[in-house]
């Protein structure tokens, strides 16, 4: 066992509203390109809602992955996801996977002791579409065909809701599809999801209980009539009041009055141990040096306005690791756009950091993913150190604060790097990576 | 033998979405079933499986298939042929 081995990413996947293929998202994000558009018409018809945009995911294509008829009928969209940023970052970290038999729809990972192999995923809601579907499904057919409403619902009872709906589906389907049989952990910190997820396979690396691991978020918030939006928009945390869908997701801006609710993404690393990794000639992105979290104690949907926590996590996470304050050059903030937790997170950088390091929020782009959010985050992190290249900020016109945000893509190598999550429930997390 | 008293034409329509369906659902390529192949010791794993291949016949044919009326299915002809019959009173849609 080399407990001292260093941790390192070498591979990522990201579906998310730019498009389901992490190199031409990442393109797109450091050209600037940002999705906002008006919600479905037809959900005016359950409610009038506050916010009037969202970041919708493209119309996917699942088969590049080798998910077929079968798995649209056994699994969740939020497994999908998963299973389909899992391929692409088996695929960017050049593993090379066969057929496990004679079936097309299992592998096993040619370089990988498979019982040395975890699946760490986190997620917010899980199933919730199917939970939605099949409550729908229940509560309408009869009354439905008695009554002729008009309102559109699966006829079929779905009789695989429970190992569609359950939190670990995601996780256990990708695990068994890709024959990792070591630990099959599955995480639930609301918007901190993937980044606990991802620091909770660096721990298990570390500890030497496996040498390889798929770790990210996964999140699916879509139903046909945007009850799960309802129940974001509801609490006045999405943005609202614009006129125009491109203006409204505005993070560290003075204009900016909440998120921009995303429909789902996935966000996956491959994590392995540098030994493991160099064996078999494998690019490292970048070194995962240090995971902390720690606990507001404070309020179920609001930060503490002290960010005292956080900072307590930022303290011990670059003590840990061995760097100083003044190592930091780039923060991939959590950068929601919402009032408070812009305001708090820039005090908190401040205070730390001064005005040194890049900060940028990649929901400003594509926005908030809730599950998803951290794990892309901290895949589009190790992008920065792979190419040496930092995205803009998108609609930062007023920054609230005078500090160093990117209006242009900037190429610039970089030292250490912090990706942080700050979740409904009061969860805190960050990763510390740097250049390999 | 696939007695469903659809044309030839339309029987061997039917068998090639029915297998078809079944390749999709099992990961199986299509030439490597055959028509007296069991459904539970040839094909399907589980009660998941036999489900899933179920509903997706049911997505197929556009069919309701209650789950009262699929014990006797055992082998890929039996199912051929229930579908069959089941066409024959309720048309593809």
């Amino acid at each position: 066992m080399k407990n001292q081995d260093r941790i390192v990413i070498t591979g990522a996947g990201i579906i998310c509203s730019l498009g389901q293929h992490i190199q031409n998202i990442w393109e797109d994000i450091l050209q600037g390109k940002a999705i906002s558009q008006p919600i479905p018409e037809q959900w005016s018809t359950y409610s009038d809602f506050k916010s009037q945009f969202w970041a919708p995911l493209p119309k996917r294509d699942y088969s590049c992955y080798g998910l077929g008829r079968s798995d649209k009928l056994r699994m969740d969209e939020v497994t999908m996801l998963s299973i389909g940023a899992s391929y692409q970052a088996l695929e960017t970290a050049n593993l090379s996977f066969s057929p496990r038999d004679d079936k097309a729809n299992r592998f096993v990972i040619e370089d990988y002791t498979p019982h040395r192999f975890g699946i760490y995923f986190g997620t917010g809601t899980g199933g919730i579409n199917t939970t939605l579907s099949a409550h729908t499904t229940h509560l309408l057919k009869q009354k439905a065909v008695e009554s002729d409403y008009n309102i559109p619902f699966e006829k079929r009872y779905n009789p695989l809701a429970v190992s569609m709906l359950m939190p670990n589906a995601a996780a256990a389907a990708t695990g068994i599809r890709f024959g990792a049989e070591g630990p099959n952990r599955t995480t639930s910190l609301a918007c901190a999801s993937g980044t606990a997820a991802i620091g909770e396979a660096f721990q298990a690396i570390k500890r030497g209980d496996i040498d390889v691991a798929l770790s990210g978020g996964m999140e699916f918030l879509s139903d046909p009539y945007g009850s799960i939006f309802r129940s974001y928009d509801i609490t006045g945390a999405l943005t609202r009041g614009f006129n125009e869908a491109d203006a409204c997701n505005r993070p560290f801006d003075q204009h900016r009055n909440g998120f921009l609710f995303g429909e789902g993404g996935a966000g996956v690393l491959v994590l392995e141990r540098e030994s493991h990794a160099k064996a078999r000639n494998a690019t490292i992105w970048a070194e995962l040096c240090g995971f902390e979290e720690t606990f507001d104690c404070h309020n179920l949907m609001s930060i503490e306005p002290s960010g005292q926590q956080i900072k307590n996590m930022i303290h011990k996470s670059i003590s840990n690791c061995g760097f100083t304050n003044n190592d930091f050059t780039y923060i991939n903030a959590h950068g929601t756009g919402t009032s408070i937790n812009d305001e708090v997170e820039l005090n908190i950088i401040e205070s730390i950091f001064g005005q040194k390091p890049l900060i940028n929020s990649t929901k400003g782009f594509i926005g908030h993913t809730i599950g998803a959010s951290g794990a892309i985050e901290a895949a589009i992190t190790a992008l920065s150190f792979r190419d040496n290249l930092i995205h803009p900020c998108n609609n930062l016109v007023n920054p609230i604060r005078d500090l160093n945000f990117p209006l242009q893509s900037i190429t610039k190598p970089i030292g250490p790097a912090i990706s942080q999550s700050f979740a409904f429930g009061g969860h805190n997390c960050c990763l510390i990576l740097n250049d390999y | 033998m696939i007695n469903t008293s659809l044309n030839d034409a339309s029987s061997q329509n039917l068998k090639y979405r029915v297998l078809s369906v079944i390749a999709d659902v099992t990961g199986l390529k299509q030439d490597k079933l055959h028509l007296d192949m069991s459904l539970m010791d040839d094909l399907v794993a589980d009660s998941v499986d036999r489900v899933t291949l179920f509903m997706a016949l049911e997505d197929e044919f556009g069919q309701s298939i209650p789950e009262d009326e699929i014990g006797p299915i055992k082998s890929i002809e039996d199912l051929v042929n229930f579908i069959g019959h089941r066409l024959k009173r309720n048309p593809d849609v």
